[in-house]
Order: structure tokens, then C-alpha cells, then sequence
């Protein structure tokens, strides 16, 4: 049996992801069972599901664990896998955007001071203003390092805004906006791509009837 | 004989495609494991990547470990090149792995065809390519795109040039949220739109690609261009590759220097391309020559873990001898085993991890 491997992201997101694979009728009634189980299958649908790390589904797609996947767009661009970006599934929408105290200004004479996880996307970013900065990778709470003098502005995801400003932070410029994506394999692609398209169209479907 | 059964998957690959290379007339080039860093300096974008073992050789020139191969053959062949050059090559790369972030050593085969290449050469080539494939495994793919034709395509229906880099990215990662982003923000109209989409799909039919897209054909020059691709690829195009041979033009939106054919293959149950290459004319006039250049590399690394079963014994027999054995009758035990066709270990002590199918003791000089 030729399954169609789906790598979907652990959590809440992931979960708002299968519901739309279900509804488009690539369902497997197994996954929503208590219990800790990773992997499911329908034989019948040919395809099987496995929760990962939301970080990680890109790796799973890119070396062909996973024919197919659910991955932010955040992601897509920090780590840059070869893989194709088949849709946008219009979930988990939210922006990549600097952040700094408020009342911020920002001193072009001086090297400006970023903190975030995303050192490929900042990088990307400043370097496309020609803004020489000094960038230092953190890995959670990224609010706490203007506030603690260490640097003068973070980039991070920002959905509605919140969390930045009961730190004393608000938006600055918005990078580049974010939302789930379903990838695929490029070798994958080639050797199933009348069931990987079936899919896509289905789930495209399912997020155009919902948003209208 | 060479028995296959005994070589690793990599090594059945290298056999096969050296008789299939010579048999067509291609003749192996051997090279040095360095070049001059400058080389890859000047030309790292034709690079898979940028980053380069290099050293000092005692004569104070700053050298590099090849990380390709077809840099190499180019610049040795020098700026006029008479005639037609075949040949193909057996050569270890090093480069950085995509996958561990480390420099690893690659194993790469591939062939080359530089000179005076017109439409035949250009078809060869191709069939080596398709050929390479079918020796590993039947069971492949190969993408096959147009560099030229794509950029006349899009010339001939994008008047804002600015907006090519965004549509080229779109096609690359067959990206349908980007093609209706750039169609909702007014940078490209419905009719654009239609032909991003065409371009990001594969084809198996090469009818039904004609169909979608001849009415996007619009200059002489664009004509012309799909009439040579359709040509080359009626050469390859048959019974036993239907189905196999995919028009994508995902693969030319990232190819810098290729000027023509640009393909790809895959092998079922290898995740990455086993197999690149295409038509480089641009390569060669930024080197100075003026000859056109087509071929392609296979991946042999690719090959470690794909198919076959893990075997189950390390050895057949294991030959258990004492301190008195005389090592002539041990000798001739060993190779009556051999005979049999049976793998064979003369050893002292059983190791613990040793895996075998029999054990042979002998006695003093039994």
C-alpha cells in the first residue's frame, strides 16, 4: 500500500490542521484517541499521520520521513529546507516583526543590538536595509532582553500583541507576515504527485469555503 | 567476473555507469584533488555551496579541496576547445552536507560533453542521463526543465521585469499562496496569474503541457525555443518512459547558469535528487570560452542505504584455529571454503559480536 506520509505539528495548531484534513476527508479517526501513540494510519484513505515537533516538520519533509507536511512559514524561512511550498493554509496567522521599547529610536551611527531566534531572518532582513547590527541567538523569552538592557530590539513572532506590550514592548516594523504551510518532498512530489494535488486542492477547498 | 552481489550499492552504481559512459564513447578523465580557490571563488554561485576547504601548498598558493567537478574539467580544458570533448569522471567532492552543516566527502560520478554541442550532443546527454537512471533502478524519474524557454516565456507575458524575481520564486516552490498574494496586491494580472499556475505544475503528458501553454507562446524566439525542447525531448520520450520523464519548470527558476535543458532525477525511496545536470553555455562564457557544455552528475552517496536487505551474517564460516595450527593447512582449509563460494574468517577467539552461519574447529594440525 503507497501511503501519503503526513508530518503535522504537535499542539494546538496541529490539531486545527488535522480537522482540516479530516474535513476534506483525509480522516483518521484514530489520531483523536487518548492516548500517546505518535503514528496513525488509515489503509483505507492511504494515508498516515504522526505528531512532531512543530520545529522539526521541515526536517521530516526535507529527508522524506514525511512525503508531506504542516510547517509555519516562520520556519520555512529561518531554516531555508529544499522543499516545496505547496499551499497556504491561511492558519496560525500571525507576523514576523521587531519589536523594542517603547519610545524607541533607532541610532544609525551605532551598530544596532537584536536579539531573536530567527538569526537567519533578521540577518536577511538588516542586511536588506544595509544595517550593520550585532545579532545574538536566544531561544525563549526573547521580550526580557530590552528590557534588561542587553539589546535594543528583538525580532519575533507577534500575533496579537500582548505579550509585548505587558512587557513594556510594542511592534515596530513588521518583517514579513506568517502562517501555516503544507510542504512536500521534491522526490515524493515526483513519484506521487496525483495524491499530494488531491490533497492540496482538497484542504485549498475546505480553507477558501471557510473563509468566504 | 565481478561478482555484483559483493559490491556496495555506490560501487554496483560506479560499474554500471562506466560501462554505460564508455560504451557511448565517453572517455574517463582523472583529475587532482585541487584546484586553485580562486576558481570557486569567482564562480561560487554555480556552487552547490559557497563554502570551501582550502590550504596553503608549499609553494604559497592557496588551494582548494574540489568541491565540484565541473569547474575543473573546464578550466583545464582551457578557453578554445576544438571540436567535441566527451567524457566522464569518477571523482570524490567535498562540500558541505545540507543535512549536518559539516564538510563531507562525496562520492560523485557524471559525464560531460563540452565543445562545439549542437542538438545531438544536447539529446546524448540526455539519454545518458535517463540510461544512469534506469541502471540503478527502474523504478525513477526524471525532471526536465528549459532555462531559456522559461526566461522567454516570462518575457514574452510579464512587461514589469521587477515582478519576474517574485513569479520565478513562486514557480520554484510551486507556491499557490504566492501566486494569489501577488494577484490580490495587484502585481500581476488574472491571466499572469493562470500561467505562474501553469508553470508551477508537473507534466507526465507533454500534450497536455502544449495544450496550457501555446497560447502564452507568443514571440518567434519563444517559438523556437519550445520547438527545440520539444524535439529533445521526443528523442527520449517512449513506451518505457512514459510516465518517467516530468516537464517541471520548478528546476529552472534555479538555475543560474544553465542556458538550455536543466534536469533532475530521482529514484523511488531516495528523498534528494540523485542525479542533476544540464546545458551550461553561460558557465563557459563566464570562463571565457566560447564552446557550449552540457552534462550532469549523479550522487552516489545517495546510493548507502537504498534498497537491498542489511545482511544477516558478517561471514559464512569461521575458521577457529589454536596455537599449533600450521598455518599452511589453515591456509588450504581457507581456501576450500573460498571454493564452495563461501565467505570465510580464520580466527583464534569467537568474538561476541561476530554474526556466522557455521564454526569450524580445528585441532593442533587437524
Amino acid at each position: 500500500m503507497n501511503y501519503i506520509n503526513v508530518a503535522l505539528p504537535k499542539g494546538r495548531l496541529g490539531e486545527k490542521v488535522y480537522d482540516i484534513f479530516e474535513k476534506a476527508g483525509f480522516e483518521c479517526p484514530a489520531i483523536k484517541e487518548n492516548n500517546r501513540k505518535l503514528t496513525f494510519e488509515n489503509p483505507e484513505k492511504g494515508i498516515r499521520f504522526f505528531w512532531v515537533k512543530p520545529s522539526d516538520v521541515s526536517i521530516y519533509v526535507e529527508r522524506g520521513a514525511a512525503d508531506i507536511g504542516v510547517a509555519g512559514k516562520d520556519i520555512l524561512l529561518e531554516y531555508e529546507p529544499d522543499v516545496y511550498e505547496l499551499s497556504d493554509l491561511k492558519m496560525g496567522v500571525c507576523r514576523m516583526a521587531v519589536a523594542a521599547p517603547e519610545g524607541f529610536r533607532d541610532d544609525k551611527s551605532k551598530t544596532l543590538k537584536v536579539a531573536t531566534k530567527f538569526t537567519n531572518i533578521a540577518s536577511k532582513y538588516y542586511a536588506s536595509l544595509f544595517r550593520d547590527i550585532d545579532i545574538i541567538h536566544l531561544n525563549g523569552s526573547i521580550e526580557l532582553a530590552p528590557i534588561l538592557g542587553l539589546f535594543d530590539v528583538i525580532v519575533d513572532i507577534v500575533e496579537t500583541g500582548k505579550t509585548l506590550l505587558e512587557n513594556g514592548l510594542q511592534p515596530y516594523e513588521t518583517i514579513v507576515p506568517i502562517s501555516a504551510r503544507l510542504i512536500a518532498n521534491k522526490s515524493s512530489y515526483s513519484f506521487k504527485t496525483e495524491k499530494i494535488n488531491q490533497i492540496k486542492n482538497a484542504m485549498e477547498e475546505y480553507v477558501r469555503n471557510s473563509n468566504d | 567476473m565481478i561478482n555484483e552481489a559483493l559490491l556496495k550499492n555506490e560501487e554496483q552504481a560506479v560499474y554500471r555507469l562506466r560501462s554505460l559512459y564508455s560504451g557511448m564513447g565517453y572517455m574517463q578523465y582523472k583529475m587532482s584533488k585541487f584546484e586553485e580557490y580562486d576558481l570557486y571563488v569567482r564562480n561560487k554561485d554555480f556552487l552547490i555551496s559557497d563554502r570551501v576547504i582550502t590550504f596553503t601548498d608549499t609553494n604559497g598558493k592557496l588551494l582548494a579541496l574540489k568541491p565540484d567537478v565541473t569547474l575543473s574539467i573546464i578550466n583545464n580544458l582551457g578557453k578554445s576547445i576544438d571540436g567535441i570533448h566527451k567524457m566522464y569522471y569518477n571523482e570524490n567532492v567535498y562540500r558541505v552536507s545540507g543535512a549536518t552543516g559539516r564538510f563531507k566527502e562525496i562520492m560523485q560520478t557524471g559525464l560531460e560533453c563540452i565543445g562545439a554541442i549542437g542538438a545531438y550532443e544536447t539529446a546524448e546527454v540526455l539519454y545518458l542521463a535517463l540510461k544512469s537512471l534506469e541502471a540503478i533502478d527502474g523504478n525513477f524519474r526524471l525532471e526536465i526543465s528549459h532555462a531559456s524557454l522559461l526566461e522567454a516565456i516570462l518575457k514574452d507575458n510579464f512587461l514589469d521585469e521587477n515582478i519576474i524575481s517574485d513569479v520565478l520564486e513562486s514557480i520554484k516552490i510551486k507556491s499557490s499562496g504566492m501566486i494569489s498574494a501577488l494577484l490580490e496586491s495587484g502585481k500581476i494580472t488574472e491571466m499572469q496569474a493562470q500561467l505562474t499556475g501553469i508553470l508551477c505544475m508537473v507534466y507526465s503528458d507533454f500534450d497536455a503541457f502544449c495544450d496550457k501553454i501555446s497560447c502564452f507562446i507568443k514571440s518567434d524566439e519563444c517559438k523556437k525555443l519550445f520547438s527545440e525542447f520539444s524535439a529533445t525531448l521526443s528523442c527520449v520520450s517512449n513506451d518505457g518512459t512514459r510516465g518517467k520523464i516530468i516537464i517541471n519548470f520548478a528546476l529552472s527558476s534555479e538555475a543560474g547558469y544553465y542556458s538550455g535543458i536543466v534536469f533532475k532525477g530521482y529514484i523511488n525511496g531516495i528523498p534528494t535528487s540523485v542525479l542533476s545536470g544540464g546545458q551550461y553555455d553561460k558557465l563557459m562564457r563566464k570562463l571565457g570560452n566560447q564552446g557550449g557544455a552540457v552534462g550532469f552528475a549523479v550522487y552516489l552517496d545517495s546510493f548507502e542505504r537504498f534498497g537491498g536487505k542489511a545482511n544477516e551474517y558478517d561471514v559464512d564460516t569461521v575458521l577457529l584455529i589454536d596455537e599449533n595450527a600450521s598455518p599452511e593447512r589453515v591456509l588450504a582449509m581457507a581456501e576450500e571454503i573460498r571454493g564452495e563460494g563461501k565467505t570465510v574468517s580464520v580466527l583464534k577467539n569467537l568474538p561476541a559480536d561476530l554474526r556466522y552461519r557455521e564454526v569450524i574447529k580445528t585441532e593442533g594440525d587437524k
